[in-house]
């Protein structure tokens, strides 16, 4: 028997069968996602010795609709940038800064420090919920 | 708290001098995208795989006709004259502001209209319009519009195209070279970003493509020299609409992808063209790539760094950006020679019969990849509106409209991602099987023919899915 089918509703019936399983895979997703919103804010002590961050992170996680504290001690004056969410703090020696917001969209952005060239100190990831 | 400037939803207002003449991987950079889970990653590229198994199995139980004429079209129409004619105004308008807000106004990137326009609306924002509704820029190509407008003028007098014939060796070559220029612009060429030079490079680009227009007459330039015709006819075929042009504008409602079947193979400078496209697609995204970085840094570590070698890094990415595309062409070239192996035949012209197959896969990656961006950056776009020449106009009220970055969450991008990834695989995928059974004529040769091809489908979409998967980082920023 020969299939008379055109290959373009083929296509098509493919594209459906795949968005449907695709919208079965969403639903499964976002059942396992019901969480509240901590009000606690998430505080993070970040130094910065000879323009670069001490220890070893690379990121700094938190979840979309927590209340974030970043402070910011430093061995001399700097100014630093929170991409993004745009903040901007100057920081003197022995005077910690503390960046506070409230993280409302999610990505991966650069906290740069700024001054001659820009050199990234950290990424702030906002995970979603 | 110190001095704090939250605020929260804005524009990046307040560093942006600094901006434009930052190193960044992409023109406009500034993507926030979290990397793809690992989950998601999994899932997507397992399903690819499976997905590619169930197709082979299901073309060995049928004898599948040869595929249809490329006339595909279920509904057609004319499009009205005065919206075309409104249409084409409005682009000519707009390539003129950009153009002279480029020149005129404000030099830093935010605060002027050209950068956000030409980078975000048009490039990206176009070729997405391209491949999900139709290649609009064929009826609204200013540089088209403008010259056939002038020649109708003169026609009484003078004709204003010598209309030489165009050599038929030459092909779509000058829009190759044309596109890897594009593309080094977007992606290597420093100060991409500064209006002056981007407004510089369309005057550029204008003299050049009415040039084309003269010598050879407007239709043959634009279907081998004028490389965005060429860039979005090709994204073009993958979209439900068909814009034709036989003395009125045509529309034509056809399924997806439908377009990208070929009967006709298309000439190796075509093809050339296409994997020039697929490749770069690819490339813009590797450069953002943490291996990338890594390698870049351990290549210029003995130099004093990323910083203190910009024409070095400039090197590095240029040879990326030439090695990419012709490491695809070689590994589709060697596929398609497997393939003749396999079919034990000598069709001529059988490389450009498979190249458009592989589209729908860029296309899926091309919309992961950029959507955010789209919806983000391309929110400058509202303040602009109003003051695009930075003078601090206040045109439609919104000049200070602030941009929203949490207008996408990241858990969309990520189903977006999958769904649009695994879509294009099994489409491309089909369209491979489809086009081998009109090639061959033998379903079983058809099939066992695919096998390569179906191993690069796999690979193109896992490499796409990778870097989707990987965090966003420039070389030498830390």
């Amino acid at each position: 028997m020969r299939s008379h089918v055109a290959p373009n509703n083929q296509i098509v019936r493919l594209g459906l069968a795949a968005t449907v399983g695709m919208t079965i895979f969403i639903a499964f997703g976002e059942t396992c996602n019901a969480q509240s919103v901590d009000e606690e804010p998430r505080r993070f002590e970040l130094r910065i010795e000879n323009g670069r961050l001490t220890g070893t992170a690379k990121t700094v996680q938190v979840r979309r609709g927590d209340a974030v504290e970043l402070i910011w001690s430093t061995d001399r004056r700097s100014v630093l940038h929170l991409h993004g969410y745009d903040i901007e703090i100057t920081v003197d020696a022995g005077k910690p800064q503390t960046m506070a917001f409230r993280a409302r969209a999610t990505g991966r952005f650069p906290i740069e420090i700024h001054g001659g060239r820009h050199t990234v100190l950290v990424y702030l990831e906002v995970h979603p919920r | 708290m110190g001095m704090i400037r939250t605020k929260l939803f804005t524009a990046v207002s307040i560093v942006l001098p600094a901006l434009g003449s930052e190193a960044s991987a992409h023109a406009l950079a500034q993507r926030y995208d979290l990397p793809l889970p690992l989950g998601y990653f999994l899932a997507a590229a397992g399903a690819a795989v499976a997905v590619s198994f169930v197709i082979v199995a299901l073309f060995g139980r049928h004898d599948i006709e040869p595929a249809r004429p490329i006339d595909h079209a279920i509904l057609r129409g004319t499009i009205p004259t005065p919206i075309v004619a409104l249409l084409q105004v409005l682009s000519v308008g707009a390539l003129a502001l950009i153009v002279s807000a480029g020149l005129f106004g404000d030099q830093r990137t935010f605060k002027n209209i050209a950068p956000v326009a030409v980078w975000v609306i048009w490039w990206v924002g176009f070729s997405i319009l391209s491949a999900f509704v139709g290649n609009i820029w064929a009826l609204i190509n200013p540089w088209s519009t403008v010259f056939g407008f002038a020649e109708a003028l003169a026609r009484p007098w003078a004709k204003l195209s010598l209309r030489l014939p165009y050599p038929r060796w030459l092909g779509a070559w000058p829009a190759c070279g044309l596109l890897l220029l594009f593309a080094w612009i977007e992606l290597v060429a420093p100060g991409r970003d500064v209006p002056r030079n981007i407004a510089a490079a369309i005057l550029i680009y204008t003299g050049l493509t009415w040039a084309g227009f003269v010598v050879f007459g407007r239709d043959a330039w634009l279907k081998n020299g004028e490389v965005f015709s060429v860039v979005f006819g090709f994204i073009g075929r993958f979209a439900p609409l068909e814009f034709t042009h036989d003395g009125h504008w045509r529309v034509g409602l056809r399924s997806f992808a439908a377009g990208l079947l070929t009967r006709e193979p298309l000439e190796p400078s075509m093809t050339a063209f296409v994997l020039l496209m697929l490749g770069t697609v690819t490339i813009d995204g590797l450069m953002e790539t943490p291996p990338w970085a890594a390698l870049v840094e351990w290549f210029l570590a003995g130099r004093g760094g990323v910083d203190a070698n910009p024409a070095a890094y400039g090197a590095l990415q240029t040879a990326l950006l030439v090695a990419g595309p012709l490491f695809l062409a070689v590994l589709y070239l060697a596929v398609v020679a497997m393939m003749a192996r396999i079919a034990r035949s000598n069709i001529p012209g059988l490389g450009g019969m498979f190249v458009l197959s592989l589209v729908p896969i860029a296309i899926a990656y091309h919309l992961a990849h950029y959507f955010s961006m789209l919806m983000v950056a391309g929110q400058f776009i509202i303040p602009l509106a109003s003051d695009p020449f930075g003078y601090g106009w206040d045109l439609f009220g919104t000049m200070l409209y602030r941009v929203d970055i949490g207008v996408v969450d990241a858990k969309f991008i990520w189903y977006l991602s999958v769904v649009a990834i695994v879509t294009g695989h099994i489409v491309a995928v089909w369209m491979g099987h489809v086009t081998a059974c009109s090639v061959f004529r033998d379903v079983c040769i058809a099939r066992r023919s695919q096998y390569p091809m179906l191993v690069l489908m796999v690979a193109y979409t896992t490499l796409s899915l990778w870097i989707l998967a990987q965090p966003i980082v420039e070389p030498g920023a830390k």
